[in-house]
């Protein structure tokens, strides 16, 4: 439980979350372990076995686009597979979260040995000035796991309810009234939030609830930047990136996907974060008051390290075989694969590592705390998440000098 | 501290031609669900045309975001909302009795399911 009397969190008065696509944390944050031995990333000795059984070491040459192609998978049997190296049943005593099943799982998809090699590669610091700055001079975590170890709509859909009752796939029609999305949480004790889609072509991938019923909770990204600019930026912010290389709706353009989901060209979602980052950074009327998170919703498919630690179970739920795909049932009793994840603060001590288990359920769950105090009508893995305004803990706002500025080349 | 120059995408990075990725498939999906409960007067104005590429995809999302955003849902929506520009005058502090705990608790043991499943991995 944070200290209320932190002068961080005195101040405090936004939180906006951005949630990236589809990369682990070796993949884009690995490589920092060699600048800060604290951060629990790569050493270059990990390794994977490929179809052939010849191990496969991680590799510091991936490329911003053109090596995920075909997307990895990452539905629920790949990662279990990802996971588990292959040994698919609980019945079996040598099933343990090995992270041995990567290559293996990659090489399914096209059944070329050379090409599966490509999923161990990660990116150096250098290749992502923005994202590995922002880890170095901020906060970075080193156990924010994605809420399921399957693909992205169940993961988002903890960032928004703190549950996702019960689906673990992409056909995720989950709504139901038992556990209300934090956006009506706020709304409905008088809160200002917003989920911000990049454009309307791009849309929000929370299409079946919130959009079709509360389309007035919803803002496009330029409509995120002129807040900023005119100081009346929702109390929490949910931001989402473009989805999609596409037309510009009003004919002016052409708008590059920025989400940095496989075959997406990384860079583009650099420039992203570094315009959602400089709309706060750069207003002195917010930049006090104001936390940003940036995370990932889940690993794609893409090699990390640390095995997922179990979990409370999210208890009534459970996922049956036929929608695992696996022969056991799944009682969200476990976490997702690791994602880089990063809170972003002028009370933040520069160069935090923070070793805390945290997941996407954490973001309702810090957002309730916060804003609405005491909630009882959560998920069980709400209840149960960590919250993370306690690393808002330094007793003096930071320079001004030492807050980094990030200018996007055309 | 020195401004960090970010390098942009290549010339070549935009493919609009691109195939749908599964999340992208998946959000057509829900957007077609929510488009066969509009009325045929409201679905007018929603283009029909084959989606297959990330362009295609986002000229559908475009019209159907637009008629959603207008207010027309399967149901009326019902929020209690506030302007977001409202002033923000005291500090906020965090509300008493944040109920915390640690995320990474042991699994229980469970009951497991009588059914068994027959897929092959």
């Amino acid at each position: 439980m944070p200290d209320p009397k932190l002068p961080g969190l005195k101040q405090l008065q936004h939180i906006v979350v951005l949630m990236m696509e589809n990369r682990s944390f070796d993949h884009m944050l690995g490589s920092l372990k060699t600048l800060n031995h604290a951060v629990d990333g790569l050493d270059g000795t990990e390794t994977n076995p490929d179809s052939t059984g010849v191990p496969v070491s991680v590799s510091p040459t991936a490329e911003y686009q053109s090596q995920l192609d075909p997307d990895p998978d990452h539905h629920f049997p790949a990662v279990d597979l990802q996971i588990f190296g292959g040994v698919a049943t609980a019945q079996n005593p040598n099933r343990t979260p090995n992270m041995q099943g990567f290559v293996k799982s990659y090489f399914n998809q096209q059944h070329s040995v050379k090409h599966s090699h490509l999923i161990m590669n990660y990116f150096t610091p250098d290749k992502l000035p923005v994202l590995s700055k922002l880890a170095t001079e901020y906060a970075v975590f080193n156990r924010w796991f994605s809420s399921i170890p399957g693909p992205t709509l169940c993961n988002r859909a903890f960032a928004h309810y703190g549950t996702s009752f019960g689906q673990v796939s992409m056909d995720v029609f989950y709504w139901n009234k038992q556990f209300k999305s934090i956006y009506e949480r706020l709304n409905e004790a008088g809160h200002s939030t917003r989920l911000y889609y990049y454009d309307e072509a791009s849309s929000s991938l929370e299409v079946v609830n919130l959009l079709k019923n509360q389309p007035s909770l919803f803002g496009t990204f330029q409509d995120f930047l002129d807040a900023c600019d005119k100081n009346e930026l929702p109390e929490y912010s949910f931001i989402e990136p473009n989805y999609t290389d596409h037309d510009s709706p009003d004919g002016m353009g052409e708008l590059i996907a920025s989400d940095q989901h496989p075959d997406h060209d990384v860079r583009a979602g650099e420039q992203f974060i570094a315009d959602v980052y400089n709309a706060i950074r750069n207003n002195p009327k917010l930049w006090p008051n104001t936390a940003l998170l940036i995370v990932y919703d889940e690993h794609g498919g893409i090699y990390d390290h640390v095995p997922p630690p179990s979990c409370t179970p999210d208890t009534p739920f459970v996922a049956q075989p036929s929608a695992t795909g696996t022969p056991d049932p799944f009682y969200f009793d476990r976490l997702g694969v690791r994602v880089p994840a990063v809170l972003v603060s002028p009370w933040v001590k520069r160069g935090s590592v923070i070793n805390d288990v945290f997941e996407h359920a954490s973001i309702p769950a810090t957002i309730t705390n916060y804003f609405l105090g005491n909630y009882p009508q959560r998920s069980m893995r709400e209840q149960a998440a960590n919250t993370f305004l306690g690393y808002l803990d330094q007793p003096a706002i930071r320079p001004e000098d030492q807050c980094p500025k990030f200018k996007n080349l055309k | 501290m020195e401004v960090i120059h970010v390098p942009p995408p290549s010339k070549q990075a935009f493919h609009k031609g691109r195939p749908m990725s599964d999340l992208i498939k998946a959000q057509i999906k829900h957007f077609k669900h929510v488009e066969e409960r509009l009325s045929p007067q409201q679905r007018e104005s929603i283009p029909q045309h084959r989606i297959t590429t990330e362009n295609e995809a986002a000229q559908y999302i475009h019209a159907m975001t637009r008629l959603l955003r207008s207010g027309v849902g399967e149901q009326p929506a019902k929020p209690k909302l506030i302007p977001i520009s409202a002033k923000k005058s005291a500090a906020r502090t965090p509300a008493k009795g944040l109920a915390i705990a640690a995320s990474a608790a042991p699994s229980k043991p469970h009951k497991k399911s009588k059914s068994k499943s027959s897929k092959k991995k």
